[in-house]
């Protein structure tokens, strides 16, 4: 691993974190995870295909490590109030009240909806990624994505009252 | 599929144009080639209806890019990532414990200690596997990943994930807990029943924690068996019904 590999995801620890949050839904967990990532990231640095975005690959990365620890979680409920965990709602002061009501609600309407489509959500309307990329990244078909993501915001809009 | 080539469009027998709902997203996410852009831009601009539909989500992406929070201050981790970044060998998986994707379970099996590990492998026979009770066939059968029920004799099952095998049949890891004692066992369809193919215990209440490792790992039993990824929920529920 060279110097401009390490800079390229340390720029990238915020969305890395973002992610985390967005799996885990709980800060403690989201840590580990993201450590987890760079560590293999880290380690199979040889293996990553300069020509690709970077973003995409560790997206993939985190989502495997994630799911090699809900397969070891036993009872650790996943219903978390998304009131309880400060991290998932934003805390800087820069937006106005009203903006940030809406983010809350936005964030909450999101908590209600199915994993699958908060999953994919996130990837494309908070993270920026592609169709393509998130097709990768999720190991799902390009209709899929379509399909799955059409029905998550609509679902969102209605929750958010979006006609 | 490169971005234009979904089509998701049709006339109907007036000529009107028809949009379906995956083309009014792909123009609100820049994922459409300029030309076909154009031209479902130049349809919704007459028809108030595909304007209502297209604001939703236009909408809805502009509203969630605003989680999109700025970082403050340098990450914790950037450190560990330079000093990676300037080893003057080629990186190796730095010594570590060899659980160390299994943090969650070392933490709720904390301070359990592994007495005995298991023990290889079952072999294929016919005669029903030694240890698959009612309780835990009906789980195998029906309950979803990451759900846990309780057993007859009191103990409890948490269903960790289901895998295909390299032969296309399902297999299945779960743990139980009974009497401080968790059992890990992955086990695979067989014509009608289940076959155990790996398992192995912990005895809680030991002052240190051994991972179950090497030859005798879960690892290595899926390793075995050919097992990729875990499957989806939606993979799982299938594979459940057939």
């Amino acid at each position: 691993m060279d110097a401009g590999f390490g800079e390229a995801m340390i720029a990238l620890l915020p969305n890395l974190r973002r992610y985390a949050l967005s799996l885990t839904r709980r800060g403690d967990q989201a840590d580990d995870l993201v450590q987890q990532t760079v560590e293999r990231a880290i380690a199979n640095a040889a293996s990553f295909d300069r020509a690709q975005r970077l973003e995409p690959w560790l997206f993939r990365i985190m989502r495997n490590a994630f799911i090699d620890q809900t397969r070891r979680q036993r009872r650790e409920g996943t219903k978390i109030d998304i009131h309880e965990i400060p991290e998932a709602l934003p805390t800087d002061p820069g937006p106005g009240l009203e903006a940030r009501l809406m983010l809350q609600s936005v964030e909450a309407a999101m908590a209600e909806l199915p994993p699958d489509q908060r999953e994919i959500l996130h990837l494309v309307c908070v993270e920026e990624m592609s169709y393509a990329e998130t097709a990768r990244i999720l190991d799902i078909p390009m209709g899929t994505v379509m399909s799955r993501l059409s029905r998550a915001r609509l679902a969102l809009s209605e929750r958010l009252g979006i006609r | 599929m490169t971005p234009g080539a979904y089509s998701g469009q049709d006339r109907d027998k007036d000529g009107a144009m028809q949009i379906d709902d995956e083309t009014l997203m792909a123009l609100a996410d820049g994922e459409l080639d300029p030309a076909r852009a154009d031209e479902i831009r130049r349809a919704v601009a007459g028809d108030p209806d595909l304007q209502a539909r297209l604001h939703r989500f236009e909408e809805t992406r502009r509203l969630l890019g605003g989680l999109r929070k700025d970082a403050t201050g340098e990450d914790p981790l950037a450190a560990m990532i330079r000093a990676a970044a300037a080893a003057p060998h080629p990186v190796q998986e730095a010594p570590r414990p060899a659980n160390l994707n299994r943090r969650p379970w070392l933490a709720a099996a904390a301070s359990a200690a592994v007495v005995a590990l298991g023990l290889g492998w079952w072999q294929w026979t016919d005669a029903p596997a030694p240890g698959i009770g009612a309780a835990e066939l009906a789980a195998l059968e029906s309950l979803s990943s990451g759900q846990v029920q309780p057993l007859e004799d009191g103990g409890e099952l948490a269903m960790i994930a289901s895998f295909r095998a390299s032969d296309g049949r399902l297999c299945r890891e779960y743990e139980t807990a009974r009497d401080e004692v968790l059992r890990i066992v992955l086990a695979c369809r067989e014509g009608d029943g289940w076959q155990e193919r790996f398992a192995a215990t912990a005895q809680q209440g030991g002052a240190d924690y051994r991972p179950a490792s090497g030859e005798g790992s879960i690892d290595a039993a899926l390793v075995a068996i050919g097992a990729a990824d875990p499957l989806t929920p939606e993979e799982e529920a299938v594979m459940l019904r057939e």
